[in-house]
């Protein structure tokens, strides 16, 4: 097979994983069999003994098609999102009609570069599995077609000969020279090998965006240690929530024994009750009633001003840490007491019922807490909580208009006053509650639908994310169904905050413990009902929570279905890798490193003092290891070099296949050669493998006369007994010896 | 000797370092880590591309192996030999140029396995005549990415002497030329010895060659008797180029073309079988005797070609030694030059413009 074979027949093994990447990215069946099947047919049909191929005016006129067909996806509505795919989509339609054309040097460049247009553009549209695998296969074959390519492409010209008629330029081939092909290859899987562990360097090393994009699934991407304390409505896109395990819950009832009925648990993190127009995000007010909590260890330490009466319906939670670091103490309504293993400083807030630790330099280190906790909390324990009726600072009207008349809109629907809130608390939290369920009603109507793919949501005209999504987009995550919701209430005076949290129903029974994954993530909304009550109110589409929708559902994902820890492996290493993994393998690594150094260094020690004991030599028995453990090293080098040095000799003397006695002999009788050649190696005069011994000769001559003659003597002596016949004897050998002194002293006596 | 190793940044690189420098953007502003990924290769492979043509070009060992000679117009063979130290990278996709001016066609290696010492060729198109120096070689690879070029130049003086264009004359040529001195650029008689006409017959001397005797005429003779055979005196062409300066001065191009005429009709008549020599006036010590054969062609050309015209030269009008039995006095400049010149005891002989000659002597096939 001739090169151009070659680098077509590996361009389209690049181009055929570039379009399945593509396809798998876009989720899409028909354009993976079409495209996929389409190229793979044009090895048979253009490169068979058929070599059928489109005329220049079909390509020409497929090509506009192509072009016109991108063209019109992006004109009537252009929408940013859209490009990668509009791009991948023309591209891999060039890809198969230029797989059809007749390809020249310049063609097969194009196809190799369209195909990486196509990688990338794979890459910017998914992080699934097996689009990851697609790609980082498709960027080792990469390194082989380039190669390939280049080496083809440059050897065009090739090497002059002469011929009867004058000179003339033939193609060098790779298959043609000896031991090229295989040189290619070894060469190739090198930098298969360098460019996979360069890759995975930077990988690993390159510093990620800290800017969030979410709070929930956005944890993966954020690049903090904390728990989000705000959700970014900024940069919307499609989320692939990770199946980490965050946190392992155990749950036990009053009773002290696991409920016999397994309940959701709803953890809330992140109370978020201020909107910022500007950045698009929700953040928490620092509340100037927060008190510290002094734990000891393994005591629980009351959360309340006063006492709580903990005999009747007390839950007790204990959390273990797996995967997440964070500072915030992730618990249930209403948490009444904690306890740690460790002594601890808790900042608990009265206003939001949130506990966070406040020792951050061990937020990394915490292994676990236990919380006693009240879900259906009475009005008197929610006092001793708080002290005192928690006076909000007024909140603000929404500042967002177009909020604010979607929200007049939707209460114009009532017989309610949305405009005029009433002074009487009774009455207000009435409202407060009923505007709420209006809404939530609005919200999970069929009018919204949920879905993690927010490419589609594009910001247009300085719009904010909230308008857009209640007036217009009507789609989104719970995050946005979340911020629907608080909006619309705080438009309308209702008081609302945002709760960030863990939506729980995993349970496994043999453990008796909740597990807690990144997947769980949740944002609901707590609307106040009461001078110390919030009712939760959970405005996202019921059964939708942690499923994507049905047309969502990849034909790969159904495939993968069945691999789902291969999946999770991917998505929990590689496809969520992001600062806090980067810091949390850093601090791995560092403790690995000094675990490996102290367990060695106490092993050495330890050897040594053993070894003093056993030998009585007292204080000097480290010395005397010391001393014995540097002589099997040094032997042990000694040992090496002198093995390299005989398999040089042997090489160098062609004595590799004799037996060992006659190798041997050859060794002894023909030492002197070997030395002549290191000595002229250290002189800057290495022979050449293919070089013959006596042109060799003769070039030494060219650049030391004295050395070239000393040197063709050595040779002629070496000829005499290597293939000469010739024994020499001891004296004979002290000549032959003498010749390479006086060849030393030729080469460097003058330098 | 080794001079400088550079990173030359092409415009393929250029490219491809744009390209990752917007992936790195996009990365920045989307979560993916697939694109991480991306960005991340595109990175290693700009640093293994650097890692490898540096590996490899670091063990390139080349020796210029240059001709003595060569021609103007005519292409000029430069072999190198290019030798792989590494022990763990062969050399692939190397090119190797020459810094100089003049059209170039680099020599090219498509592979050299470890340790192996192969032999390439490069092409160069001298344009201008005299001694062309070669010092410094740059080999060039950009193996295995295309992304960077790695370069390594080796430093080593070699002299090449560019002889003047010959070009293709008429083949009467000589005959137009010389019309004005009938056949005196031949010897009539021819002298006894080697050769293969009939010169006479002679008695045998012990020595001589048994196929040497002529047995017809010998049987009638009482004593054996041998064919004595002689060769033909070839036609003798004695130039003197005339590169004395003059008032007005010749322009350079002139001065070229009157030694590459002359290095033409001496070629042409070489290859027509005449003995031919050269002397050149004006120039110091340039007077090549008369003989025949192709060496001595090459010693003549070799002659034009070391013709310095910016070393200090004599006058016009001044006195001259010039050899007798010149032929032909070949001077620059047009047709009717403006300025006679003088020639002395030698009025004998044909003295004719390079430009005449152009005109009267060049091929109609050759333009």
């Amino acid at each position: 097979m001739g090169d151009w074979q070659s680098v077509r027949r590996h361009n389209l093994g690049f181009a055929l994983l570039a379009l399945a990447a593509f396809a798998v990215s876009e989720r899409s069946i028909v354009l993976l069999a079409t495209v996929f099947l389409t190229t793979l047919a044009s090895w048979v049909i253009t490169g068979g003994w058929r070599r059928r191929m489109l005329p220049a005016w079909a390509v020409g006129l497929l090509l506009f098609v192509a072009f016109a067909i991108g063209f019109g996806r992006v004109y009537p509505t252009p929408d940013p999102s859209d490009i990668p795919s509009v791009i991948g989509i023309v591209v891999s339609f060039v890809i198969v009609i230029r797989m059809y054309a007749r390809r020249s040097i310049g063609d097969e460049r194009q196809i190799l570069m369209l195909s990486s247009v196509l990688v990338v553009a794979a890459a910017l549209q998914s992080s699934d599995l097996l689009v990851g695998l697609l790609v980082l296969g498709a960027t080792l074959m990469a390194v082989n077609c380039i190669v390939r390519f280049r080496l083809a492409a440059n050897a065009k010209d090739g090497t002059p000969v002469n011929v009867d008629s004058g000179r003339v330029f033939v193609r060098e081939s790779l298959v043609q020279r000896r031991g090229a092909s295989q040189d290619l290859k070894r060469t190739i899987r090198i930098a298969f090998v360098f460019v996979l562990v360069m890759t995975s360097a930077i990988f690993l090393f390159l510093p990620r965006n800290p800017q969030p994009t979410g709070a929930l699934f956005g944890m993966a991407g954020s690049g903090q240690l904390e728990f989000p304390n705000h959700i970014s409505l900024m940069s919307p896109q499609r989320l692939s929530p990770s199946e980490k395990e965050l946190l392992s819950v155990a749950w036990l009832g009053p009773d002290g024994n696991p409920p016999p009925n397994v309940q959701v648990l709803r953890l809330r993190g992140a109370i978020l009750d201020r909107y910022d127009v500007g950045a698009a995000e929700w953040f928490s007010r620092r509340m100037a009633s927060e008190r510290f909590v002094i734990v000891e260890g393994g005591k629980y330490q009351s959360l309340a001003n006063s006492p709580i009466d903990e005999r009747m319906n007390t839950f007790t939670m204990r959390v273990e840490f797996r995967g997440l670091y964070s500072d915030v103490v992730l618990s249930p309504w209403a948490p009444i007491s904690i306890a740690g293993l460790t002594s601890q400083v808790y900042v608990f807030s009265p206003a939001t019922l949130a506990v966070r630790t406040l020792d951050l330099e061990s937020a990394g280190v915490i292994t676990g807490y236990d919380l006693r906790v009240q879900p259906f909390a009475s009005e008197s324990t929610l006092e001793s909580l708080q002290g005192e009726p928690v006076r909000l600072p007024p909140i603000a009207t929404f500042p967002v208009q177009a909020v604010r008349d979607a929200a007049q809109r939707i209460a114009a629907e009532t017989d309610l006053d949305s405009t005029i809130a009433s002074q009487d608390p009774a009455a207000r939290w009435a409202r407060n509650l009923r505007l709420a369920r209006i809404f939530e009603r609005e919200l999970t109507s069929e009018r919204f639908s949920y879905t993690m793919d927010l490419r589609s949501f594009i910001r247009r005209d300085g719009r904010d994310p909230i308008d857009l999504f209640l007036n217009e987009y009507r789609f989104g995550h719970c995050e946005y169904f979340a911020s629907g919701l608080c909006a619309l209430c705080q438009s309308v005076g209702v008081d609302a905050r945002i709760v960030v949290g863990f939506l729980v129903d995993e349970y496994d029974k043999s453990s008796q413990r909740y597990t807690v994954r990144e997947s769980d993530g949740h944002a609901w909304v707590e609307v106040r009902t009461g001078e110390y009550q919030w009712t939760m109110i959970d405005p996202t589409p019921v059964g939708n929570i942690s499923a994507t929708p049905p047309e969502d559902e990849s034909w790969a994902q159904i495939f993968w279905l069945l691999s789902a820890p291969l999946e999770s492996l991917w998505r929990d290493q590689v496809a969520q890798f992001d600062a806090r993994a980067q810091n949390a393998l850093a601090q791995q690594a560092n403790t690995w490193i000094r675990d490996v150094m102290r367990s060695g260094w106490t092993s050495i020690e330890q050897t040594a003092r053993n070894a003093g004991e056993s030998s009585r030599l007292g204080a000097y028995g480290i010395v005397w290891i010391g001393s014995v453990a540097m002589t099997i090293a040094l032997s042990f080098a000694a040992a090496f070099i002198g093995y390299r040095r005989w398999r040089r000799a042997q090489r160098a003397l062609g004595v590799t296949r004799l037996g060992r006695a006659r190798a041997r002999v050859a060794m002894r009788d023909g030492a002197f050669y070997v030395d002549a050649l290191d000595l002229l190696d250290q002189g800057g005069m290495r022979r050449p493998t293919n070089l013959p011994l006596r042109s060799f000769a003769v070039r030494v001559a060219s650049e030391h006369a004295r050395a070239g003659e000393i040197f063709s003597e050595i040779v002629e002596r070496f000829y005499a007994v290597r293939f000469g016949g010739q024994r020499p004897d001891s004296r004979r050998r002290a000549d032959d010896h003498s010749l390479v002194v006086q060849l030393r002293q030729a080469l460097f006596a003058t330098r | 000797m080794i001079g400088r190793r550079r990173y030359h940044l092409h415009l393929p690189g250029v490219i491809f370092v744009a390209l990752t420098v917007l992936i790195g953007a996009a990365t920045s502003q989307r979560r993916g880590n697939l694109l991480v990924w991306v960005f991340a290769s595109m990175l290693a492979w700009i640093i293994v591309s650097g890692i490898i043509s540096g590996g490899m070009m670091m063990a390139v060992r080349m020796r210029r192996i240059a001709p003595r000679s060569g021609r103007v117009g005519e292409p000029l063979i430069i072999r190198y030999e290019v030798t792989c130290e590494s022990r763990f990278w062969p050399i692939f996709d190397l090119r190797i140029n020459e810094q100089i001016p003049g059209k170039w066609k680099s020599a090219y290696l498509m592979h050299c396995r470890r340790g192996e010492s192969i032999t390439v060729e490069g092409e160069l198109l001298p344009e201008v005549r005299g001694r062309l120096l070669l010092r410094r070689s740059r080999c060039l690879s950009g193996f295995p990415f295309g992304l960077i070029m790695k370069s390594v130049e080796f430093l080593q003086d070699s002299e090449v002497l560019i002889h003047p264009k010959v070009s293709k004359l008429h083949p009467q040529a000589l005959r137009r030329l010389l019309i004005a001195r009938g056949d005196e650029g031949r010897r009539m008689n021819s002298a006894r010895g080697g050769g293969d006409e009939f010169h006479g017959l002679r008695d045998y001397r012990p020595g001589d060659s048994l196929r040497s005797v002529a047995w017809r005429r010998s049987a009638s003779l009482p004593e054996l008797v041998v064919v004595d055979r002689s060769a033909p005196i070839p036609w003798r062409l004695a130039i003197a180029l005339d590169l004395r300066i003059t008032e007005p001065a010749q322009t350079r191009d002139a001065e070229e073309q009157a030694i590459a005429m002359t290095a033409s009709l001496l070629h042409h008549a070489e290859q027509s079988g005449w003995e031919i020599s050269l002397e050149v006036l004006g120039c110091a010590a340039i007077d090549v005797p008369m003989r025949r054969g192709g060496r001595h062609v090459n010693q003549i050309l070799d002659a034009l070609a070391a013709v310095d015209l910016d070393a200090p030269r004599s006058v016009n009008g001044a006195q001259h030694e010039v050899r007798r039995g010149i032929d032909l006095i070949i001077y620059p400049g047009p047709i009717h030059s403006g300025t006679p010149r003088s020639y002395g005891h030698l009025d004998h002989c044909v003295a004719i413009s390079a430009t005449s000659i152009a005109a009267t002597c060049g091929d109609s096939s050759n333009g």
